[in-house]
């Protein structure tokens, strides 16, 4: 595997202990501001070459045509005590420092233990292979490419681009028209549900944040 | 309404992972029959018969079974390199692939021992070895599909896949469908040596046969006895488990749980063996013919409940909405049925 050489942005945090310890990025997904527009979808696609039949992120839209219908933007929410990587035989997906949840294709065996294990559905299987055999696994990689040499071309065909080795947000969140989908700093990310929350009286609308990240903000 | 959950590729699609479940625990079944059989045979011919075809029964297995689940994985040739590729031991498919690593080749010995007439202590210490490891085999198949079920903070990811009910499920389906295995292979030997050896060599394996039904209709009610426990924890589980239960009984799934597993697998089996014994018994008119359709039935049932609950595990849990944000009207029923597609 070649080496990894990842800038990530650091928390200016109060404690010298802290002081160069990574952001813990997440995702804010606010089910009371989507619009259903689908602009994270094409950014997604755009910026990272995703395979046809391929969703690393798609709007889903529940009791559409009803009372009360929502849309939501489901990506891989990077959870914190991921399910996928828990259940995965050959460590293909683990944490990095900064929290982001990567898949490394060239140990995936494709065996589809973490399509049933993850409750976002983020796991995608390309059929790729001959006779449309199942793939190895495809996910929404916080636009933070994959583990490789950072903008090499073999990066670049594998998992797409590395907008946060570049200092950018993922595709999808910077072209949210609305700010339904927030990424970054999970600190930064709960002030903003926060806010939110107190505008709104009760309800921050932030979509699958307790089985991703755990209780609070 | 559009499917929250994005499949393309669930294991319920194709026949790898069901056929596994089913062979596996089949497998897992017979060795585990067979190598007690061999223990306590002594010199009883019926007892040896039946280990036999048990160990006969289980390379076949347990070698379609592996191999249809390799076949299944997106790189089957990293899956044959386990050893080297499966390094995360909280995952039960790295613990499935030593179990499997260690079953395929004992199994085959064991079968070799008999074919090859090995000496008889080294036969019954591969069956001594060979009657846990099935146990484990066949419990195996059934924490496979439930360690998607707890991970992380004892959420219920997947709700009918209950790790406290499945595996014993599919241990006791693994013992009925190797009851049945056996016994069809015991049948189709007496039948050939009718035709093939010397007359009086096909009653031992008839009577062989019958005493495997017997056993398998004791299998048959302790698998049915359970499954009552574990649809009524479902009903009365959270309100995941309670759909699934709707969806096994009431729901998509409900003509295949019904007759493809209850009554074929265990209703009818269990009746036919009434008939065989009462026809036996009373009547002195045994027909050794009709334990071929139950032998049949119960296979077909066993491998019926391994799709209908792989069919299940596409139920996930709903993501929790709190109704002063998610305003869904009639609060209870999940908004999203989760059968993604």
């Amino acid at each position: 595997m070649a080496e990894t050489k990842v800038s990530i942005p650091f928390r200016q945090a109060g404690g010298p202990e802290l002081k160069y310890a990574p952001s813990r990025l997440k995702f804010y997904i606010d089910v009371k501001r989507c619009i259903e527009c689908g602009g994270c979808e094409v950014a997604c696609k755009n910026e990272n070459n995703v395979p046809p039949g391929i969703a690393r992120i798609r709007v889903v839209t529940i009791n559409e045509g009803e009372p009360g219908e929502t849309n939501v933007a489901v990506p891989c929410m990077h959870c914190s005590k991921a399910p996928c990587v828990a259940v995965c035989p050959v460590d293909a997906l683990f944490h990095r420092p900064d929290g982001i949840v990567q898949v490394n294709k060239e140990t995936c065996i494709g065996c589809g233990y973490c399509l049933y294990a993850c409750p976002f559905g983020a796991p995608q299987f390309p059929k790729g292979d001959a006779f449309g055999a199942r793939g190895v696994m495809d996910k929404c990689t916080y636009c933070a490419g994959g583990p490789e040499v950072p903008f090499s071309e073999r990066e670049r065909r594998l998992y797409g681009a590395n907008r946060i080795a570049e200092g950018k947000l993922p595709a999808c969140a910077s072209v949210c028209a609305t700010k339904a989908l927030i990424a970054g700093d999970g600190e930064e990310i709960a002030n903003v549900v926060r806010m939110r929350v107190a505008a709104r009286g009760a309800g921050g609308g932030a979509w699958g944040w307790e089985a991703a990240y755990g209780k609070g903000f | 309404m559009e499917p929250i959950v994005l499949w393309q590729q669930k294991w319920g699609l194709s026949f790898n992972i069901p056929w596994y479940l089913f062979l596996g625990s089949l497998a897992g079944g017979t060795l585990t029959i067979g190598g007690l059989a061999d223990l306590v045979a002594g010199r009883r011919e019926r007892f040896r018969h039946l280990a036999r075809a048990a160990a006969y029964v289980t390379i076949p297995a347990i070698v379609i079974g592996g191999l249809s689940l390799s076949f299944h994985l997106g790189k089957p040739e990293r899956g044959f390199a386990f050893p080297v590729f499966f390094t995360n031991y909280q995952s039960w498919l790295t613990i499935g692939g030593w179990v499997v690593g260690a079953f395929a080749p004992l199994s085959v010995a064991y079968g070799a021992a008999w074919y090859f007439a090995f000496p008889r202590s080294t036969r019954l210490t591969l069956a001594a070895f060979g009657v846990p490891l099935g146990l484990v085999m066949s419990l195996y198949t059934g924490f496979l599909l439930s360690a998607a079920w707890v991970i992380p903070g004892d959420r219920w990811y997947v709700p009918l896949w209950d790790w406290r009910y499945l595996p014993v499920l599919f241990a006791l389906s693994g013992l009925s469908t190797g009851f049945a295995a056996c016994g069809l292979a015991l049948l189709v030997s007496g039948s050939l040596r009718r035709f093939f050896a010397p007359p009086g060599s096909a009653e031992t394996f008839e009577s062989a046969a019958e005493v495997t039904s017997l056993a398998d209709g004791v299998s048959l009610l302790a698998e049915a006895s359970w499954v009552y426990f574990f649809l009524a924890s479902l009903a009365v589980g959270s309100l995941g488990q309670q759909a699934a239960f709707r969806l096994l009984t009431q729901g998509q799934l409900a003509p295949w749980f019904w007759w493809g597993f209850v009554a074929t697998g265990l209703a009818a089996p269990l009746a036919i063996s009434v008939v065989h014994l009462v026809s036996d018994r009373i009547f002195h008119t045994p027909a050794a013919w009709i334990l071929y359709a139950k032998f049949a039935l119960v296979l077909a049932g066993g491998l019926l409940l391994r799709y209908t609950v792989v069919w299940g595990g596409d139920l996930k849990t709903p993501l929790i909405f709190p109704p002063s944000m998610w305003p869904v009207p009639g609060v209870g029923v999940p908004p999203v049925s989760g059968l993604g597609g």
